[in-house]
């Protein structure tokens, strides 16, 4: 077949497709031709188009990675751009066979268990929103980090191996959903939470909600070096208990602040059972909401600051009061029920839209800034938080549509916001405030991404639409619908529909797309005996010539390698009740050169990568046979890759 | 008979001299290039596999390349049993030093000497890299995963094995040598034509 490379080949296609479309009646379908194909395949100049746009020649690589939440299955997605293919499910907050990541191996059982909340095991998540880490604002493709919105939690990934390094807890929190995103050299990464509960984790009636229930947003400090958040060095402040939403850093002239909406700002506690206004009406009530300004670089200096916090369950929290005092947040109003918050990529302008108000709203850095300065105040909040007065800090509001989601950028003053209820992308223009055009999307559009779009330095080009129904999209694959994934080409004057790609395994929310040159992905790790959990070679990995069983009281400690087409040692035999410690090292060097480790009804299952050494420890409880063997297809010889553990 | 006696009694000329302080300079790097290249090719390999062989060490795609000879029965390939690498530097230093004496002296008697000794050297050199070939090749163990026939790898040129393709050339050390080796009979044939037109 031949490739649709060049422009000029693109005419001649598009010529051909013409010819055969007036031909059609007189000739036979020539299914070695673009034009003939396109015929019998039905596909129109848009649709041939479209896929030369986005077909990916076998052999050639995206040119984006775009890193999307894995929505309720709990792990994040890595897909390429234009192609849209799947490239990798990184195993985050639930296990993952394929990846080994839960299931035996030690350095995982200490992962998963830094995300117990209150000593419960959570094996799923709720990933909400990715954020890519930054240097100056721009993403520099080194670290991923995502919030659970169900278990406030934040993961934290290393880019270079891709795999799952930490899990933080939250216990303020009774949920979160504004975040994670990170401060523009990622000095922190933040989440805030939604649900209002007692910070304290104590019971409290929903009586006492306005006394007891609180808000909270994070501030987790990164650790860049050790690729690590540090909980020593984070705080959080005390927020009304209104129910915060999406979040978002300043940059450039606005760094060092912090932005967050919230909805529910009426405090409705809900109790439809009761004859009360269910929570939909209740907290659509006020046709303003409060967009929170916080000034996180002061912040970190106050909660330095001895007697400016209180500790509460183990974490530092600057109270309400003191934020107040210290100058550290502000309330502005926005329309009612604002999803996303979006700073410019110059950071002198934030985008509020709210999903029940047809406008994009506009705010001047500038005019926030002098209205602080001058006390420019319309009053204050039941709380006392100081509320700046809402037409002398709004640049301009400008009707988009039906249901304003959330807002990403494009060079040249372009903006993009979805429209949830229209089921469309609005395209306009931030600094002139012009609605450009609109693009369907289908259905139920919710974030959407565009290349690199939330930094200082957006590239265009592309943007994906996160829908959330796919309906008539796809073949039923019974009630349960893959969610939809569109790409829209945003390169020219008009936006183009390009592709559909479904999602089969949750429902992401959020995605930021990066360009592939910019991470340094290991393709084997770099030293044999490497252990990813902490980064580096571990002095335990037993190495070739170091395979060996030892027994140590009850305990047998089994030092193997794995290399095509054998582990060393193939027979392991133990004492019923013994507790067994196996230490296994793929000795390989080659790229591709994966290793599986599984014992048969253990439930053990591990991914030894090029490099790679991982620790499993069971006690032997059963007597009997139990064969084990390579999960990988590693060469001709993977089946007899195998040996047997002998329980006496 | 007495002219040739005569011929390899006498000086060099000047062009001659720097012709070989030439050649001692290119022998430089042949102590830091490899010398010669094994690569393998095969569709689940798109870079290929490589064994370089320089003057003092294996270096490459070793460890892979012993996988895949274990699954044949082949030999391990340990740079530890190649004797060659601790005295193939100091012939290298050697043919250089010869070349700096005659280049310096400007007498063809040492210029010969050297000449001799590397191209003896050389052939020695190849004739041993050719054993270490047919050893490899001919010596699969029994027992081993895969039976294939025993075959001997070419020292020079292409060989099929299963899927692999097994190319064997010299490498820019290598090179560099066969050139200094071609050197030395465009001196000699130079010399002599230089001789006789003076004698005339």
């Amino acid at each position: 077949m031949k490739r649709i490379g060049s422009r000029s080949h693109l005419a001649l296609v598009l010529a051909a497709v013409a010819f055969v479309g007036l031909s059609a009646c007189r000739a036979g379908v020539d299914t070695t031709s673009v034009g003939g194909v396109a015929e019998a395949r039905e596909l129109s100049e848009a649709d041939v188009l479209a896929a030369a746009k986005t077909y990916v020649p076998t052999g050639r690589m995206d040119e984006y990675l775009m890193f999307s939440s894995g929505g309720h299955s709990g792990q994040v997605l890595v897909i390429g751009i234009p192609s849209m293919r799947l490239l990798k499910v990184i195993g985050v907050f639930t296990p993952e066979p394929w990846q080994g990541y839960g299931y035996g191996a030690e350095e995982h059982k200490e992962l998963m268990a830094s995300g117990e909340m209150s000593g419960h095991e959570i094996t799923w998540g709720d990933t909400h929103h990715p954020a890519l880490s930054e240097t100056d604002g721009d993403y520099d493709g080194q670290f991923l980090f995502i919030n659970d919105k169900a278990n406030p939690r934040i993961a934290v990934i290393d880019l270079r191996d891709m795999e799952t390094k930490q899990i933080v807890t939250d216990p303020l929190m009774g949920s979160n959903h504004g975040g994670a995103f990170v401060t523009p050299n990622t000095e922190y990464v933040i989440e805030a939470s939604q649900y209002a509960a007692p910070l304290d984790g104590s019971y409290a009636s929903l009586d006492e909600y306005k006394d007891k229930y609180r808000g909270a947003v994070t501030l987790f400090k990164f650790d860049r070096e050790r690729g690590r958040i540090d909980l020593d060095q984070s705080f959080s402040i005390e927020l009304p208990p209104y129910w915060q939403d999406l979040s978002d850093a300043g940059k450039g002239p606005s760094a060092g602040w912090m932005f967050l909406n919230s909805f529910n700002t009426e405090m409705a506690t809900g109790g439809i059972e009761s004859g009360n206004p269910p929570f939909e009406a209740g907290v659509s009530q006020n046709d303003m909401d409060y967009l929170a300004i916080i000034n996180w670089e002061q912040a970190a200096d106050v909660a330095a600051q001895p007697g400016k916090t209180v500790t509460i369950q183990g974490r530092r929290v600057i109270p309400m009061a003191t934020a107040v005092s210290e100058g550290l947040l502000y309330f502005v109003p926005e329309p009612k029920s604002p999803h996303g918050i979006d700073v410019t990529p110059d950071g002198t302008k934030m985008v509020v839209s709210g999903k029940l108000d047809p406008h994009a709203t506009v705010y001047s850095w500038e005019k926030i800034q002098a209205a602080i300065a001058n006390s420019q105040f319309s009053g204050e909040d039941e709380y006392g938080v100081p509320i700046l007065d809402f037409d002398a800090v709004i640049e301009g509001q400008l009707e988009l549509g039906l249901g304003p989601l959330h807002t990403q950028y494009a060079p040249d003053g372009m903006a993009f916001t979805s429209l949830f209820l229209e089921s469309a992308v609005a395209k306009w223009n931030y600094e002139t405030l012009e609605l450009l055009e609109k693009q369907e999307v289908h259905y139920n559009v919710g974030h959407i991404a565009t290349a690199e779009g939330d930094t200082k330095s957006p590239d265009g080009g592309y943007l994906v639409s996160l829908n959330k129904w796919a309906i008539d999209r796809f073949h039923p694959v019974g009630p349960l619908h893959p969610q939809n994934f569109q790409l829209v080409d945003i390169s020219g004057p008009e936006m183009a529909l390009l592709y559909d790609s479904p999602i089969g395994i949750g429902e992401p929310h959020y995605a930021q797309i990066i360009k592939a040159d910019k991470l340094n992905v290991w393709t084997t790790y770099p030293e044999v005996g490497w252990d990813p959990h902490t980064m580096a070679k571990a002095e335990s990995a037993p190495l070739a010539g170091d395979e060996r069983i030892e027994r140590r009281g009850n305990e047998v400690h089994v030092f193997m390698t794995a290399i095509r087409s054998h582990f060393t040692p193939e027979h392991i035999t133990v004492n019923r009740g013994d507790e067994v410690v196996l230490h296994i090292t793929n000795i390989e060097l080659a790229q591709d050169a994966t290793h599986g480790f599984a014992i048969d009804k253990h439930n053990v299952n591990l991914s030894l990568e090029p490099g790679e050494t991982q620790t499993v420890r069971f006690v032997a409880d059963r007597a009997g046979v139990f064969p084990f063997y390579c999960t990988e297809f590693c060469s001709a010889l993977h089946l007899e890759m195998a040996g047997y553990l002998l329980v006496k | 008979m007495t002219d040739i006696t005569e011929f390899f009694r006498g000086d060099i000329s000047r062009a001659s001299r720097v012709a070989l302080l030439v050649v001692a300079l290119a022998l430089i790097p042949c102590l830091f290039l490899p010398v010669w290249n094994i690569g393998l090719n095969a569709p689940q390999y798109p870079q290929g596999l490589e064994l370089k062989i320089y003057s003092h060490e294996l270096a490459g795609d070793l460890q892979e390349i012993n996988i895949l000879n274990h699954y044949i029965g082949m030999a391990e390939i340990e740079p530890d049993e190649f004797r060659e690498f601790i005295f193939i530097p100091f012939f290298i230093l050697r043919f250089l030093g010869f070349a700096v004496l005659a280049a310096l002296v400007g007498r063809m008697p040492i210029a010969a000497i050297g000449y001799i000794d590397f191209s003896v050297f050389g052939a020695v050199m190849m004739f041993d890299f050719q054993t270490w070939l047919t050893r490899f090749g001919q010596g699969l163990a029994s027992g081993a995963p895969l039976t294939i026939d025993p075959f001997t790898p070419k020292f020079l040129g292409v060989t099929s094995i299963g899927q692999f393709e097994v190319t064997s050339y010299p490498a820019a050390g290598g090179m560099i040598m066969l050139l200094a080796g071609a050197l030395g009979p465009i001196i000699l044939i130079y010399e002599l034509v230089r001789r006789r037109r003076a004698a005339s």
